[in-house]
């Protein structure tokens, strides 16, 4: 829209070029009517009123022309498309996903420890991306967002740093994001390695990068490493820091037999402090200030039983918080996130038939939330990420729905005028043509 | 000084035809009217001419009694006038004959034209005289309708200039002397520039005066020139072209047009008067007048 009065533009305004014909219709009509003297037998008949010299010329247009030349005027002017001129706010609305999970905190050259991580390319990637967006056409705001639960939400312009906040580690292990859910109008993608597809409105940059060699799994005598190629067999080395086991000692007493029996056989000292442990167990309510409600029956992987004393457990679905055991009716028993286990019983006597079972079952659970430490990485973690991605979403799409109702009302504001435009011109375009008949030039 | 609009002639198109029905009908009804008088420009003369009913106290001497015998119905002989009528048609072609689209020098033209051929077809000798130019010198006779041609070339010829109008004619002794003789003297133009009283001294005799009077449609309404609804303002001045007399037009246009209308009205009204006072035809109007409009009344 590159001319606008009182708040209004055109969308055509090369239309305007257009009115060259009223004013030409106006100033030719002007030049017809440059007065002649006219021969008269009977000029003598006339009053003398002075001498014919001193007349004027006169810049007389008749009704007939100036309605010609106003309906051609509205004519261009409704051509032009008339607009409001209003600013918009954030035109695109982006969604910047960025993956935490514990690749992209590993180095994004191998060779360099210390150098910048995969995390950090990907998000210089996408800010460059971002940047390169031209504020006047394309004016975006991103909602840049951990994929984790609970991480970093936050709505930023899209010429500002992405927030500090996204290249600190998680303080639990994020699982690698479901891409597939993620899909919408406006995503970019934040990761290390390209999803294999992806919807072309979505943007991805990806920081790639090659395989990096660490410790992968714990195993009985400290961690296992990886060498950096497929194949070669697993190093035990010793953990720079012990992996210990925290077991609150207010837990039913089958419960602590059974995480000390657990323990032992895994080679992990037990005791400490709740923090730093690789796997808390503890119970729901360390005080025993809750009161206790009645008991109740459940069991799963094939074993039942009895629990009582049974606290209301609050509710925590986020912060990765699951639960893993349930009561018939209804409240969670166990709850479960890496690194951590909650019961919500003070006592538990599982059925005699099914005590090995009970056993097997708790044993998985406590193998599956065991937090390694920091340095341990997942194998599909540790391999080579490919080649660094950098593509934008298609912006077209993501259209802020704000501007774009705006855009509609302000559209049909302007098709309104235009509309009023095209019936002015129509209406003076028979006026003058209706003088015409009458006999106006 | 402005180009007139109509300085020339043109005589050509469907025009003959015209004014050969024109004066076939014009003739036929003067024959019927006048057969029965006795001043008549048709008489007992030798030209047999044809034959009419018989009315009732007519001569019997004139009587068929051949056809009566033939068709059992009386019929009389009618014979043309051995004493041939003179006519002088006089045109004026000066410089505001030029005015008007059709302009009026066209209109007297056809209307003289129109008027030999009704005056030839009758046996009237005619004696055409235009003003200005070799045409005011040199008079052209006319005897027989064949000779018709003749005088529309002499009128097709002219062209509206000068000054000299009508007044010359009329004012010229050599040529009222000439015009003495005649029994019918027709002027066409538009009598602005003549003398009433020279034309009163054309007067004599049995000899009937015609005046035929011609003025151009914007002379009419002088507010007609220009544009429409915007009437009048194509024109700054209005100037006479035999003069060069300017009159401003422009805004005071409306205010001066009913003096105009008033000075017109007296104008024209004046030689109407005096047409009636003293016995002669007058008629006027529009160039844009087809001539068989007026010119019957005309000749009467």
């Amino acid at each position: 829209m590159a001319m606008g009065l009182m708040g209004w533009g055109l969308l055509s305004p090369m239309a305007l070029v257009a009115l060259g014909l009223p004013l030409g219709l106006i100033l030719l009509s002007a030049r017809r009517q440059r007065p002649q003297p006219v021969a008269l037998g009977t000029a003598r008949f006339f009053d003398e009123q002075g001498d014919a010299a001193t007349s004027r010329r006169r810049w007389r247009v008749s009704g007939a022309r100036w309605w010609a030349a106003a309906a051609m005027t509205l004519g261009v002017l409704a051509a032009g498309r008339p607009q409001p001129e209003e600013e918009d706010g954030a035109v695109y609305l982006l969604t910047a996903h960025v993956d935490r999970s514990p690749s992209m905190f590993l180095p994004a050259d191998p060779t360099e420890p210390g150098g910048e991580l995969r995390i950090d390319q990907a998000l210089r990637l996408t800010s460059s991306w971002l940047t390169s967006l031209d504020p006047s056409t394309e004016r975006a705001a991103v909602r840049w967002r951990a994929v984790e639960p609970g991480g970093v939400d936050v709505v930023l312009d899209a010429g500002e740093e992405p927030p500090r906040a996204l290249r600190q580690v998680p303080r639990r292990r994020a699982v690698p994001p479901r891409w597939g859910r993620l899909t919408a109008p406006g995503a970019i993608f934040v990761t290390d390695q390209s999803p294999p597809s992806v919807s072309r409105e979505v943007g991805v940059f990806a920081s790639g990068g090659a395989a990096v060699p660490g410790p992968v799994a714990i195993g009985s005598g400290g961690l296992l490493d990886w060498g950096g190629r497929d194949g070669a067999p697993l190093v035990e080395r010793a953990a720079e820091t012990p992996i210990r086991v925290f077991i609150s000692p207010d837990l039913p007493a089958p419960l602590i037999g059974l995480a000390d029996l657990w323990a032992a056989e895994r080679g992990f000292p037990v005791g400490g402090s709740d923090e730093g442990a690789a796997l808390s167990v503890r119970t729901a309510d360390p005080r025993g200030d809750t009161e206790a409600g009645p008991g109740s029956t459940a069991g799963r992987d094939g074993w039942t039983a009895a629990f009582r004393a049974v606290v209301t457990r609050r509710a925590r679905g986020e912060g990765g918080w699951r639960p893993w055991l349930s009561a018939p009716d209804g409240p969670a028993l166990v709850w479960a996130r890496s690194g951590e286990i909650e019961v919500a019983f003070r006592e538990v006597t599982p059925a005699a038939s099914t005590a090995e079972a009970f056993a097997l079952s708790w044993a998985r659970l406590f193998d599956s939330h065991l937090q390694p430490p920091p340095e341990v990485v997942a194998l599909d973690e540790r391999r080579g990420a490919g080649a660094p991605a950098s593509r934008g979403p298609q912006l077209a799409s993501a259209m802020d729905p704000e501007v774009l109702s705006r855009r509609a009302g302000r559209a049909a504001r302007g098709r309104r005028v235009e509309l009023v435009l095209l019936v002015g011109a129509g209406a003076a375009g028979l006026l003058a043509f209706a003088l015409r008949l009458r006999g106006s030039p | 000084m402005p180009q007139l609009p109509s300085p020339g002639v043109d005589l050509g198109g469907d025009l003959l035809a015209r004014i050969g029905a024109f004066a076939t009908q014009l003739a036929a009804a003067r024959e019927r009217e006048e057969v029965g008088r006795r001043r008549t420009l048709r008489g007992d003369g030798q030209e047999f001419v044809g034959y009419r009913p018989y009315r009732p106290g007519e001569d019997l001497r004139r009587f068929d009694w051949e056809l009566l015998a033939r068709l059992d119905r009386p019929y009389v002989r009618v014979h043309r006038s051995e004493a041939r009528e003179d006519w002088w048609v006089a045109v004026d072609a000066s410089a505001s004959m030029g005015v008007g689209r059709p302009g009026k020098l066209q209109s007297v033209a056809e209307a003289a034209a129109a008027s030999i051929a009704v005056g030839l077809r009758l046996g009237a000798k005619i004696t055409l005289v235009c003003s200005g130019g070799e045409s005011a010198r040199r008079p052209v006779h006319l005897t027989r309708t064949a000779e018709l041609g003749r005088g529309l070339a002499s009128l097709e010829s002219l062209r509206a200039t000068g000054r000299g109008g009508l007044e010359d004619l009329v004012a010229n002794r050599a040529l009222r002397a000439g015009a003495r003789g005649c029994g019918r003297l027709l002027l066409f133009g538009d009598l602005l520039d003549v003398d009433p009283a020279d034309v009163l001294r054309l007067l004599g005799g049995r000899r009937r005066l015609h005046l035929g009077q011609v003025l151009a449609p914007e002379e009419w309404d002088p507010a007609a020139v220009g544009d429409g609804d915007n009437a009048s303002a194509g024109a700054s001045a209005f100037v006479d072209p035999e003069s060069g007399l300017r009159r401003r037009a422009g805004q005071d246009l409306v205010r001066g047009l009913d003096g105009y209308e008033r000075s017109l009205e007296a104008f024209v009204g004046r030689w109407s008067e005096l047409a009636a006072a003293h016995g002669m035809s007058h008629r006027v109007w529009s160039s844009a007048d087809a001539f068989e409009r007026f010119l019957p009344d005309l000749l009467r």
